[in-house]
């Protein structure tokens, strides 16, 4: 290993870095109807920094073909590990309701009777509100009061998890 | 490359100790689990491979090579536990997607949706986790929030405000 190692294994931190700095730069430039165009559309530059940074360091080390494979496949799972943490580490921000919960307890002072949440968050609520968010974000679309198949990019998730979940928990 | 293998083949060693676990039995404590699972696996791994000739060709060689597995070992723990949550406890917005999906183009009602979710109860089911997890403590009135819990509040809220986001959820 030659001197360009050491930034081939920090190359996909440094991405993950640029990813972090392009999404708030552009959230608060940027305000829009929907925080998750700035979200998706920071992961590129991100993922253009942890190939120009594998790339560097991996001329650095004169690597051979085989190095180049291995070292640019790890990096690039890497970096959409982190980008997928960091996706959901905001998107939790955005949609979790246990965040807001805990937020909202702080706030308070830390106590809360439990008619008080099931008052506030009562579950017919929060299933239309998801219901909503399902249609606006164009994953369910409204025709004559049946709701119909939109996106398919989520529906995909839904079905990937839904597998997952009987692979693993049976 | 060999670094590629080697860190590719403990991470799916660590998959499939979890996996075989869970098909035996499902612990209470999920994602406190899976982290003791997939972080005891990368350091007896790593402790373990230089005193194993078969590895000699595959395993780490210096600082440098070991810190590359530990980087891409740690996202991938941290990206499965995010992604195991959505496992964990189903998700109303994918139950209802897959259920209008499932439809084949009739799509569902209002009411239907709410019918497919069932005894489905977003709320109950989310603070008994957090109860779990130690982030609230239940007490005969009510809740109270930890010190864990207002921790969690805390980094999410100053990123969220970081960003200009309004409260979620």
């Amino acid at each position: 290993m030659h001197d360009g190692y050491p930034l081939v294994v920090l190359a996909a931190v440094v991405g993950l870095a640029v990813y972090c700095g392009f999404h708030v730069l552009l959230a608060r430039l940027r305000r829009t109807s929907s925080p998750y165009p700035a979200l998706v559309g920071s992961f590129i530059p991100g993922l253009l920094a942890t190939i120009g940074a594998t790339a560097a360091g991996l001329l650095a080390m004169h690597a051979t073909p085989s190095d180049w494979c291995g070292f640019a496949c790890l990096n690039l799972v890497t970096y959409g590990a982190l980008g997928w943490g960091y996706f959901h580490f905001v998107n939790l921000s955005i949609a979790s309701l246990r965040i807001r919960v805990l937020e909202e307890l702080t706030e308070q002072g830390g106590d809360t009777p439990t008619g008080h949440l099931l008052a506030r968050y009562n579950d017919e609520h929060l299933i239309a509100t998801r219901i909503e968010r399902l249609v606006y974000g164009g994953h369910l679309r409204v025709d004559a009061g049946r709701y119909l198949d939109g996106k398919p990019y989520f529906l995909w998730t839904a079905r990937l998890f839904a597998g997952l979940r009987r692979l693993i928990l049976g | 490359m060999h670094v590629a293998c080697f860190a590719f083949g403990l991470f799916a060693l660590a998959f499939l100790t979890h996996w075989l676990w869970w098909r035996i039995h499902v612990p209470r404590r999920q994602t406190a689990m899976l982290l003791a699972i997939f972080f005891a696996v990368l350091a007896v791994g790593l402790i373990v491979s230089p005193r194993l000739e078969p590895l000699a060709a595959w395993r780490p060689r210096g600082g440098w090579q070991i810190l590359h597995i530990c980087i891409f070992h740690i996202a991938m723990t941290l990206a499965y536990v995010v992604a195991y949550s959505a496992l964990e406890e189903r998700s109303p917005s994918m139950t209802m997607l897959l259920h209008v999906a499932a439809a084949k183009g009739r799509g569902c009602t209002r009411d239907e949706l709410f019918a497919a979710l069932g005894e489905m109860t977003p709320l109950r089911s989310r603070l008994d986790a957090m109860v779990r997890d130690h982030m609230l403590e239940a007490r005969e009135d009510g809740y109270r929030i930890t010190a864990k819990g207002i921790a969690w509040a805390r980094v999410f809220g100053s990123w969220r405000r970081l960003i200009g986001l309004a409260k979620g959820g």
